[in-house]
C-alpha cells in the first residue's frame, strides 16, 4: 500500500494499541481496523477504496471482522 | 465488515424526554458545534457553528464533513486532510485543539479556536465532535499589542541612544571634570539605561517571536567558542560579584553545528546573566558544552539562591519570578526564561532543568546537529 499507508498504519498501532506492530495480536488488530476505518472516512467520501482498504487489512487479522461497534 | 459496522450508530436515548434533553443541549452550546457519525457524515450542527459557517443547518447535515468545512492554515495553506484537527483526533484517539481558518460559504475566511474529539462508545469510536469559537477579535487585539509594542520599543530606543552617548561622553569627561558624587549619580544613570536597553530589546524578541517573525539563519557555528565569547562579555558583571565564571568542553566529538549565532547567543547570554543575577557574591557560574551523538548540550551550573519546589512548573511562563528572588532582586521583568524557551524551540531544541533552594540551579539546552528549525 505504499511508504505513506506504512507510517499511517504505524501511528495508529502507536496511538490506540500502545504495542510495537510486530507484537500484535489478532484481537488487537480487529481493534485498530476499528479506528482506522472512521478514521480513513474522513480521508476519502469514496466508500469502495474504504472497504478496499479495511478488507485488506482484515486479511491481516485471519479474516475476521473487525470488532463490532455495537 | 459487519452489517452493524456499516450503519451509523447512535447512542440509544431511552425516551425521548432525553433526546429533546440532548438535542437542547446541542443547540444552547454558544460556539459552533458539530457532530459526525463514524463514516464522517455530518449528523448534528448547532445554530452558532451553522450561522459562522454562513450555511443553513440542512445544509451541512448529510453531507461529508471534509466537503463542507474547509480548514485553512494560519499560514494560508489548506490544511491537507490527514491534518485536519478531526482526522486527528481519529489518528490519536485523544482530543485535539488548534487555532486554524475556516472557509464559510460565502468564501471569506473565519478564524477560529478548534477542538475535535471522538465520540467513544464503551472505547469504540462511535464518531465525532467539532466545537469551534470565533477568534477573529482575540486574533485582532493580540495584532494589534504585538503592533503597539514593537512600536513603542522602537520609540523608546532613540531618547535611549541620545542619553547613552551623552551620559558616556560626560562620564569620559569630554564635559569637563566631575566630581564624585556627579560621577556616582552618572553611573546610576548609565546602569539604569542598561537595564531599560535589555528591556526593550527582550519585549521586542518576545514580540518577534510570538508573532513568528523571527529570522533563523543557519550556518556552522562553535558552541564552545559562542560559551567562551559571552564568558568574556559577562566576565566584568560577574567579577563586580566576585562569582568565578567558567567555560569547558567535556566529552568527546565536534562542538560545532548548523545553526543561528545570534540566537544561540542571546539564549547563551540570557541563561548566563540569570545565573550571575541570581547566585550570591563569591559563587561560581560555568559554562559546560557537552557534544554527544545527535545533538550538543549546553549546561549552565550556577551555585545561586536556587528555585522552589513549588514554583518550579512555572519557570518558563510569562512574567514568572520566584518568591525567594524577589526579595532579593527587585530588578527583574520575568520575561527572561520565558523568552530563552520560545527560543530554544524556535531552533528545534530542548531545554529543561534542575534546582535545589540554597545550593543552585542548571539550566540544560540542547541543539540538534541535523537542522530542525520549527516552521514559521
Amino acid at each position: 500500500m505504499g511508504p505513506a499507508a506504512d507510517r499511517f498504519i504505524g501511528r495508529q498501532v502507536q496511538s490506540h494499541v500502545h504495542k510495537p506492530p510486530l507484537e500484535l495480536t489478532q484481537p488487537d488488530l480487529r481493534k485498530l481496523i476499528a479506528w482506522i476505518r472512521a478514521a480513513v472516512s474522513f480521508l476519502t467520501e469514496d466508500e469502495e477504496v474504504i472497504e478496499e482498504y479495511i478488507a485488506k487489512l482484515q486479511k491481516l487479522s485471519g479474516g475476521k471482522p473487525p470488532i463490532s461497534l455495537d | 465488515m459487519t452489517e452493524a459496522d456499516k450503519q451509523p450508530l447512535k447512542p440509544k436515548l431511552t425516551s425521548r424526554g432525553q433526546q429533546a434533553e440532548a438535542e437542547a443541549l446541542f443547540s444552547s452550546i454558544g460556539e459552533g458545534a458539530i457532530s459526525t457519525d463514524k463514516f464522517g457524515k455530518i449528523t448534528r450542527v448547532n445554530r452558532a457553528g451553522a450561522e459562522m459557517l454562513g450555511f443553513s443547518e440542512n445544509e451541512l447535515v448529510g453531507s461529508w464533513f471534509p466537503k463542507k468545512i474547509v480548514a485553512i492554515g494560519l499560514d494560508d495553506q489548506p490544511i491537507n486532510l490527514i491534518d485536519q484537527p478531526i482526522t486527528k483526533a481519529f489518528l490519536t484517539g485523544r482530543p485535539i485543539s488548534e487555532k486554524a481558518y475556516y472557509r464559510r460559504k460565502s468564501g471569506d475566511k473565519i478564524a477560529v479556536a478548534i477542538t475535535a474529539s471522538p465520540i467513544l462508545l464503551r472505547g469504540k469510536p462511535l464518531g465525532a465532535i467539532e466545537v469551534f469559537r470565533d477568534i477573529t477579535v482575540e486574533q485582532e487585539v493580540d495584532r494589534m499589542k504585538s503592533e503597539f509594542i514593537s512600536l513603542a520599543s522602537h520609540q523608546l530606543r532613540t531618547p535611549l541612544s541620545a542619553i547613552k552617548t551623552y551620559t558616556h561622553m560626560m562620564h569620559d569627561g569630554y564635559m569637563g571634570k566631575l566630581n564624585a558624587s556627579q560621577k556616582k549619580a552618572l553611573n546610576t544613570i548609565i546602569a539604569a539605561s542598561a537595564r531599560m536597553n535589555e528591556l526593550i530589546s527582550t519585549l521586542l524578541n518576545i514580540t518577534r517571536m510570538e508573532s513568528g517573525s523571527i529570522a533563523v539563519t543557519p550556518k556552522v557555528l562553535h558552541l564552545d567558542k559562542l560559551a567562551e565569547e559571552v564568558v568574556k562579555e559577562l566576565a566584568l558583571i560577574a567579577s563586580a560579584k566576585s562569582i568565578a565564571l567558567s567555560t569547558a568542553t567535556k566529552g568527546k566529538g565536534s562542538t560545532s553545528l548548523k545553526s543561528d549565532a545570534l540566537i544561540v547567543k542571546e539564549i547563551m547570554t540570557n541563561l548566563t546573566s540569570n545565573a550571575i543575577k541570581y547566585t550570591p557574591d563569591s559563587g561560581s557560574v560555568e559554562l559546560i558544552v557537552r557534544p554527544r551523538q545527535t545533538e550538543i548540550a549546553v549546561e549552565v551550573r550556577d551555585s545561586g539562591w536556587g528555585i522552589p519546589k513549588y514554583s518550579q512548573n512555572q519557570v518558563f511562563s510569562k512574567f514568572f519570578r520566584a518568591q525567594n528572588i524577589v526579595k532579593r532582586e527587585t530588578t527583574g521583568t520575568g520575561l527572561g526564561l520565558y523568552l530563552v524557551k520560545g527560543l530554544v524551540d524556535t531552533l528545534g531544541g530542548r531545554i529543561r532543568f534542575s534546582s535545589e533552594e540554597g545550593k543552585g540551579t542548571t539550566f540544560i539546552f540542547s541543539l540538534p546537529r541535523a537542522k530542525r528549525f520549527k516552521l514559521q
